[in-house]
């Protein structure tokens, strides 16, 4: 009896011994943080989806209409231009608790921030005027007309938008770039060393 | 002499149904010149530049004004609808936590304001001359400063109606709770433009 249960100590021992090194040996998740860590990350992970929305880059299109209203008695074309913006940006609202996780130890953060989201923002208000032939019969174009080119143009731009993806690769890799510097400066300033990902 | 009057007036009957042809297949094609509509061709979008940033966008803004102007003695009538953000340049941003409390200054306001890109954002409902020997047609430089005059309108109504105030106190609170919760320590912001540092936008 006293040999079994001296046995069972040094089992005790042993497992208190080698278990415990091996816990500490366990890469930071949150959940082996301090009390004091895991208020920090529970802090930031909130006051990052609070941030709304972060913009990384911009691009700008130009988009070109021609209106021929040529008749047998006089031509009448006018060319136009103006120019669209898109913005590429993360709406850091749809940042989950699991998209940050730090290593305290080691100081470095993993964060997987929201896929870049790209839209319309605008476009230019005036519209450049780039050829007009008016003949001596024919009446000069005016400004229904005018919108109404731009307005073709505008439909056809957002078809175009649909159909070729190489305008939003574009924008959305720069902003990824973007956000990945932006991100790592930013946790360096409080010595973390991050690895930014994207959903 | 019978026969001569009767062969006078079959040819004059002949010619005046050429003639008739001829102008019914005259006004026929001039109506159709006439009702055909103007074709619009669009080129293919070219992208003029990319510009990569780090703003944090506070305000999103919608809206739909009626615009009214007069220029060189026309009047133009339309509908516009608008969009724009106002948004923080982050990178220029300059944080100092070296101390016990962060500071920073909040940077200007970056405005934009632009024509929407739904369908039918701008829309011309009616244009006259207030002159009656003068034609009511705008040109594109007159319905370009009637743009630019409405776009500075515009501006100045977001700054009047605190919608820049709005968006500074916004940026100000979400960067002083964020870098708050990164440094752990308390955060003082500077903002000496509550009301907005500046009117300068995009156009």
């Amino acid at each position: 009896m006293k040999q079994s249960v001296s046995l069972l100590n040094i089992l005790t021992f042993l497992m208190l011994a080698f278990g415990g090194a091996s816990c500490s040996d366990t890469s930071g998740s949150k959940d082996d943080a301090t009390p004091d860590m895991k208020a920090f990350h529970s802090d930031l992970y909130r006051e990052l989806t609070r941030t709304d929305r972060m913009v990384f880059a911009s691009m700008s299109v130009t988009k070109t209409a021609v209106t021929d209203d040529s008749k047998l008695w006089g031509k009448r074309i006018g060319v136009y231009s103006y120019d669209t913006y898109l913005r590429a940006s993360v709406d850091m609202s749809r940042f989950s608790p699991d998209d940050l996780i730090f290593d305290d130890d080691a100081h470095t953060v993993t964060v997987t921030l929201p896929p870049v989201e790209v839209d319309l923002s605008g476009r230019d208000m005036t519209l450049r005027e780039e050829y007009t032939n008016i003949g001596l019969l024919r009446s000069r174009f005016g400004s229904a007309e005018r919108a109404k080119a731009k307005e073709a143009a505008n439909k056809d731009f957002k078809k175009e938008l649909a159909r070729n993806d190489s305008f939003k690769k574009i924008i959305t890799e720069r902003a990824q770039n973007k956000a990945r510097d932006y991100f790592r400066s930013f946790f360096e300033s409080n010595g973390y060393e991050a690895t930014i990902n994207f959903k | 002499m019978k026969k001569y009057i009767i062969g006078k007036i079959i040819l004059y009957a002949f010619l005046l149904l050429i003639l008739g042809v001829a102008v019914t297949a005259g006004y026929r094609y001039l109506s159709k010149e006439f009702r055909k509509p103007p074709v619009t061709t669009v080129r293919p979008a070219v992208v003029k530049d990319v510009k990569t940033m780090a703003r944090l966008c506070t305000v999103d803004i919608y809206s739909e004004l009626p615009v009214l102007d007069t220029i060189n003695g026309k009047v133009i009538m339309a509908v516009q609808k608008q969009r724009g953000s106002v948004s923080f340049d982050l990178e220029k941003l300059h944080v100092d936590s070296s101390g016990d409390t962060v500071r920073f200054c909040l940077p200007p306001e970056i405005v934009e304001l632009y024509e929407a890109t739904d369908d039918d954002a701008y829309e011309v409902i009616d244009t006259k001359s207030l002159s009656m020997f003068r034609s009511g047609t705008l040109t594109n430089a007159e319905d370009n400063t009637v743009k630019r005059r409405l776009h500075a309108r515009s501006l100045e109504r977001l700054y009047k109606d605190g919608v820049i105030a709005n968006a500074r106190k916004e940026g100000r609170q979400q960067m002083a709770r964020l870098f708050s919760a990164f440094y752990r320590k308390p955060v003082l912001v500077t903002d000496s433009t509550p009301r907005g540092a500046s009117r300068v936008s995009a156009q």
